[in-house]
C-alpha cells in the first residue's frame, strides 16, 4: 500500500489527484487575480451542500501530510459542521487536528475570521454559500459576469444607498461587500462585517471555496481589502455594550445567548478558542 | 524510440503521488503567494535531462490530460516529451496559443505574445509560464510589489535579463489578464503572478 493511502483505503485526503490538479490549477488563478471568482469543476462530497463542500474541496487540495487543521463553524470548535469537518479529515489524511488558532496551519472556517491575528505560515479557508456579491441584485450569471469584467459596480452602491434611505445606516451586517486592489468587488462569504477590517492586509492567505456554485477565489497575504462605504456614512462595525459574560473580554465579537423564557440574555464571545485563552490557562476546570 | 512503457520513462516520477504532489504544490502556492521568494523545496523526481526536477515536480503536480502543454524545443528531447506524456497524460502541443502550460527555459525566452493571455470576462483562461532556471547568464535586478508583498520585494534570477522583465512589468500592466510566470530553480521555486507590479532596478 502506498503511503498515500489512508487506513480505509482512501486517497490522501479524500480527493483523487486529477481533482485536485483541478482545484489546485484554480486555487493559483484564483491568487494570482485576487478576489476574481475562478470557476471550478466542483465534486459531489460525501455532504449536504450549504455544509462546506467548498471549502473541504479547497482544504482536500492543498493539505499536506504535516499540516495541523482547525475547523471553526460560526467561530466555535465544537459545534456539529466543525467536529464533523475535523473528523473526516482525521480519516481520510491522517492529520493532526486543534483548536488553538496559533498552533494551526490551515484553518477552515465557516462565517468566522478568528479574532487571533493570524500568521505568515497560516492558511484561512472559507466555506463561500453565495460567492457573487451582486447575485440577490442581478440573478443572471452572464450579467454580473460582465459587470466584473467592465468594473461596473454601481448597482452595488445602490443597493447601500438604499439601505441608507430606507434605514438610516448601512443595514448590510454581514457579508458585507469589500473591494480588492481596487479592482473585484468581493463577497467576504457570511462574516459579521466586525470581521472584514481583519481581511486588510493579512499576513496569512486566505482561500474561498463555493462548492454549489463552484467558485473558488482568494486573497494573497498583505493584499488591500476596502469595505464598500460613502464618504458620508464611513464604513462602522458592530459594538457592543457590555463584555464577553465569559471571559469578560471587550475586543471580540459577541453572540447573543438567550438563558430562559422570560428574557434573560447574556453576551459571549462567538470565537471559542479565544475566549478559553482569555479565560486562563485551566482548560475546563469549573463545572 | 516510440515505446512509452520503456523502463526508461516509467521510472523518475513521483514515489508516492498524493504527498509528494501536495509538498510541491504547496510550494508553488506560497511562491504564488509570496512573490519574488523563494521557496525551497526538495525533489525526489529524476526526469531525463536537460529537464531539473523542481521542473518536472511542478509540472508532473499541476499539468493532466485536461491541459495542453507546451514546450520549448531545446528542452523537447525524445526522452523529455515521453516522460511527460507517461507521467501527465498531457497533449503536447505545438501552437503556443493552445497551451495552458508553457515550460522554457530562462536562456531561450519564446515570444510571450503568443500565449493565451484570458478574457475580460474569464482571465483565469491564460497560460503559466514554468520557467526553467539553469544558473547561467545576467540577473537583473528587480523588485516587486502589490498582493503578497508587504512593501515591496528584491528578488533577481540568472538568467533573467532586463529585456525579459520589461515583457513582465508589461505583462503587469494588462492585469486582470496576463501570464503567470513560475520559476523553477535547481534548489526550489519561485514565482511572480500578473498581479505583481515590476520595477526595475538602475544598472549602471
Amino acid at each position: 500500500m502506498s503511503a498515500g493511502l489512508t487506513m480505509n483505503g482512501y486517497n490522501f485526503a479524500y480527493l483523487n489527484e486529477q481533482t485536485k490538479r483541478m482545484i489546485r490549477r484554480a486555487l493559483l488563478k484564483a491568487v494570482a487575480i485576487p478576489g476574481y471568482q475562478v470557476p471550478f469543476a466542483s465534486r459531489e462530497m460525501p455532504m449536504p451542500y450549504g455544509w462546506g463542500t467548498g471549502g473541504v474541496q479547497v482544504t482536500a487540495s492543498i493539505l499536506k501530510p504535516d499540516d495541523v487543521l482547525k475547523v471553526t463553524d460560526q467561530g466555535a470548535d465544537d459545534t456539529t459542521n466543525a467536529v464533523s469537518i475535523r473528523d473526516f479529515f482525521k480519516k481520510t489524511a491522517d492529520i493532526a487536528t486543534t483548536e488553538i488558532t496559533q498552533d494551526a496551519t490551515i484553518i477552515q472556517t465557516r462565517h468566522r475570521i478568528p479574532e487571533q491575528e493570524l500568521g505568515a505560515n497560516q492558511i484561512l479557508v472559507f466555506q463561500v454559500p453565495i460567492p457573487e456579491p451582486m447575485r440577490f441584485l442581478e440573478p443572471r450569471e452572464t450579467e454580473t459576469r460582465k459587470m466584473h469584467a467592465l468594473e461596473e459596480y454601481g448597482l452595488m452602491h445602490v443597493k447601500l444607498y438604499e439601505d441608507i434611505s430606507r434605514n438610516g445606516q448601512i443595514a448590510t451586517t454581514y457579508a458585507y461587500p469589500v473591494s480588492v486592489e481596487e479592482r473585484y468587488v468581493m463577497d467576504p462569504s457570511p462574516i459579521p462585517k466586525f470581521d472584514n477590517p481583519k481581511m486588510n492586509n493579512m499576513a496569512a492567505l486566505q482561500l474561498f471555496g463555493a462548492g454549489r456554485e463552484m467558485r473558488i477565489y482568494a486573497l494573497p497575504p498583505y493584499t488591500r481589502v476596502k469595505s464598500l462605504d460613502f464618504e458620508d456614512y464611513p464604513f462602522e462595525v458592530q459594538k457592543w455594550d457590555e463584555p464577553c459574560a465569559i471571559c469578560g473580554t471587550t475586543d471580540s465579537y459577541l453572540d447573543e445567548v438567550i438563558l430562559d423564557n422570560s428574557g434573560n440574555r447574556m453576551f459571549c464571545c462567538s470565537d471559542t478558542a479565544y475566549c478559553q485563552s482569555k479565560q486562563g490557562p485551566v482548560k475546563g476546570a469549573e463545572q | 524510440m516510440d515505446d512509452l512503457t520503456s523502463k526508461a520513462n516509467l521510472d523518475g516520477g513521483f514515489d508516492d503521488v498524493s504527498t509528494e504532489s501536495a509538498g510541491i504544490f504547496r510550494a508553488v502556492l506560497d511562491a504564488i503567494s509570496h512573490p519574488g521568494t523563494m521557496q525551497n523545496q526538495s525533489v525526489s523526481l529524476a526526469p531525463p535531462a536537460p529537464l531539473l526536477p523542481t521542473c518536472a515536480a511542478v509540472i508532473l503536480t499541476l499539468v493532466d490530460n485536461d491541459t495542453p502543454l507546451w514546450i520549448a524545443p531545446e528542452l523537447m528531447g525524445d526522452n523529455v516529451s515521453q516522460y511527460l506524456k507517461f507521467h501527465t497524460g498531457a497533449v503536447l502541443v505545438e501552437k503556443a496559443a493552445d497551451a495552458a502550460f508553457a515550460v522554457f527555459s530562462a536562456s531561450h525566452i519564446p515570444d510571450l505574445s503568443q500565449f493565451q493571455l484570458g478574457t475580460a470576462e474569464y482571465p483565469d483562461r491564460s497560460a503559466t509560464m514554468i520557467i526553467q532556471i539553469d544558473g547561467h547568464g545576467e540577473a537583473a535586478p528587480v523588485s516587486l510589489a502589490g498582493p503578497g508583498i508587504k512593501y515591496k520585494q528584491e528578488f533577481s534570477v540568472p538568467g533573467l535579463d532586463e529585456a525579459f522583465w520589461r515583457k513582465v512589468r508589461n505583462n503587469n500592466s494588462q492585469f486582470p489578464l496576463g501570464l503567470d510566470f513560475v520559476f523553477c530553480l535547481q534548489q526550489g521555486i519561485a514565482a511572480c503572478p500578473r498581479s505583481s507590479a515590476v520595477m526595475i532596478e538602475e544598472t549602471v
